[in-house]
């Protein structure tokens, strides 16, 4: 329900100027092998909305929805403060979570304090399940734990392509960005990246320039429409959202490479140390 | 038990660059698919199975969709959602373990030569990962649309099962659509149809199809998950008379209001 480009038969806190006052939702969330936990500070300034929660006509409702599993649901609580607790395998990838405050019975005569004077003297019938108040949305990327959101694999594989040598190719049209080696480098690849030693060098040399295409055709006009719902997408997307660095450079071009050494934690730097380390080994043996 | 065999994804991106290509085409034309090497797969050992299952195989007058829907899900209980999602397992299970299966009900020869490569990538893959696409493939449409339906609290839990698979509208609508992701939804749907057999005997799909309008129409300002299952047939049942009175010309009518009511309110579902 994309209730922000409604206009409903009722006054709704937080659509433009219905009420006065605010309903700003503070969500956390833990992610977890066994289970994901969202917590909710449910920030509510309208007296009477307050009064109606603390006798129980009205309620905040969480929605979450996951489409790559069929998942949806609400959870319901008077509590300013909410905690919502699902098994992560129900979960995957992107998670849209809604926040609203419904009717939990028919009310007559309903109209909050603050409500814009345009209402004139009107009241208002309200049923059971109306949005009285709106505290806007938010998602996360559904995954074990934080740290495998920032690996690399979230959104990037290396796969063997179909020419016998030459240079890589990256696909866009997967659900993670898919670098094809020629089938000669793959054999190579393979067993170079089975000790973890390598892996520095293999992101500056082909996740740096696999991402910093990805990352150009995410600042297109059309990516939301041609990407939007890859994994790859929504883990770069999410990443950005929650690091104001990354935000911050976002929306110009010429900071790509920029944002890419950040997405991936100064690989350039990584590598040099690496090297360093191996030439260190090798003069010693 | 075995472990479940999966294709691994490096497999998976090289078959699908040739079929986009309408290439190895050969491959699905033949008694059973041999284009891959042991190192194209890799076992999952957190999905156990016993070897032996088959599907009831198309006979050109019924694809059996209730009855397979019911051993496949039996056979995949287990599978948690997240498992269920894994693109790999379709995969393998439409080229391996269901092969017999899948060449009768996606027969390729049937096919114009050169849509054979879509068509294959459509239906023998989970061709990126959405609800669309898991609904193409019709061994996850089986596992998923029973993963919504199966209800162990009834004394048939498939019943709700069969309900959908009777109707091609039903797994479209509700395994696709977001109402139906919302399982008290879809069982209040399912059974509301179920319990009014006589007033679905004629323009079923059409009624069903009213039916899911309205539904969309509520959920464009209703948060349809903060209902029960009894409230959303009560939803239905209030729609009883205009269900009585449905005829094809009701349903050219509703379909023409209804176009332009969904011109405005499609951004709002």
């Amino acid at each position: 329900m994309k209730i922000d480009r409604l206009s409903l038969p009722h006054p709704v806190l937080g659509l433009g100027d219905d009420v006065e006052g605010k309903y700003e939702p503070i969500p956390s969330i833990k992610l977890g092998k066994e289970k994901t936990v969202i917590s909710i500070e449910h920030v509510l300034d309208n007296p009477t909305l307050q009064e109606m929660l603390v006798k129980g006509d009205v309620a905040f409702c969480t929605e979450l929805n996951c489409p790559q599993t069929l998942y949806r649901n609400v959870f319901m609580s008077r509590e300013p403060n909410q905690s919502v607790e699902i098994k992560s395998d129900f979960l995957r990838d992107k998670v849209t979570i809604k926040f609203y405050i419904v009717a939990q019975e028919d009310i007559s005569e309903y109209k909050p304090k603050g409500t814009n004077q345009d209402y004139g003297e009107y009241t208002f019938q309200v049923l059971k399940g109306d949005v009285l108040a709106y505290g806007s949305m938010t998602s996360f990327i559904a995954a074990k734990s934080w740290e495998k959101l920032a690996a690399i694999s979230s959104f990037l594989v290396i796969t063997e392509g179909d020419n016998q040598e030459g240079p890589f190719r990256i696909d866009l049209n997967e659900d993670r960005i898919t670098v094809q080696l020629s089938k000669k480098d793959y054999v190579v690849y393979k067993s170079a990246s089975k000790p973890a030693l390598f892996g520095p060098i293999f992101h500056a040399s082909v996740v740096v320039p696999a991402l910093i295409y990805a990352l150009q055709q995410m600042m297109t006009d059309d990516a939301k429409e041609q990407h939007e719902g890859k994994r790859w997408f929504d883990v770069l997307e999410f990443r950005k959202n929650n690091d104001e660095k990354i935000e911050k450079l976002w929306n110009d071009p010429t900071n790509i490479p920029e944002i890419a050494q950040l997405l991936l934690d100064q690989p350039f730097s990584r590598t040099l140390t690496r090297l360093e380390h191996i030439i260190d080994q090798s003069l010693r043996d | 038990m075995t472990s479940q065999k999966l294709f691994t994804q490096n497999f998976i991106s090289q078959q699908k660059r040739k079929l986009a290509k309408n290439q190895g085409i050969e491959s699905y034309l033949a008694e059973y698919f041999s284009d891959f090497e042991r190192d194209d797969t890799l076992i999952n050992p957190r999905v156990q199975v016993t070897e032996g299952v088959t599907l009831k195989v198309p006979d050109g007058k019924n694809n059996y969709d209730q009855e397979n829907a019911k051993i496949l899900f039996d056979h995949y209980k287990d599978l948690t959602p997240t498992q269920a999602t894994d693109v790999r397992l379709w995969a393998y299970l439409s080229h391996v373990t269901f092969w017999d299966y899948m060449k009768k009900r996606r027969p390729i020869e049937k096919q114009d030569e050169e849509k054979r490569g879509d068509y294959i990538l459509t239906h023998w893959f989970v061709d990126g990962l959405s609800p669309r696409t898991l609904s193409r493939n019709d061994l996850a449409l089986f596992w998923w649309g029973s993963y919504l339906t199966y209800d162990s609290t009834r004394k048939n839990p498939f019943e709700l099962t069969e309900v959908l698979f009777s109707m091609l509208d039903f797994t479209r609508t509700l395994v696709e659509g977001t109402q139906g992701r919302y399982k008290p939804f879809t069982h209040g749907l399912l059974e509301f149809v179920l319990e009014n057999k006589t007033l679905f005997e004629k323009y079923k799909e059409g009624k069903v199809r009213f039916l899911m309008r309205q539904a969309n129409i509520l959920g464009g300002y209703k948060i349809i998950p903060t209902l029960t299952k009894e409230e959303i047939k009560e939803i239905f049942e209030s729609k009883r008379k205009e269900l009585e009175n449905f005829s094809t010309q009701t349903e050219t009518e509703d379909s023409t209001v209804s176009n332009s009511d969904t011109e405005s309110k499609e951004s709002a579902v």
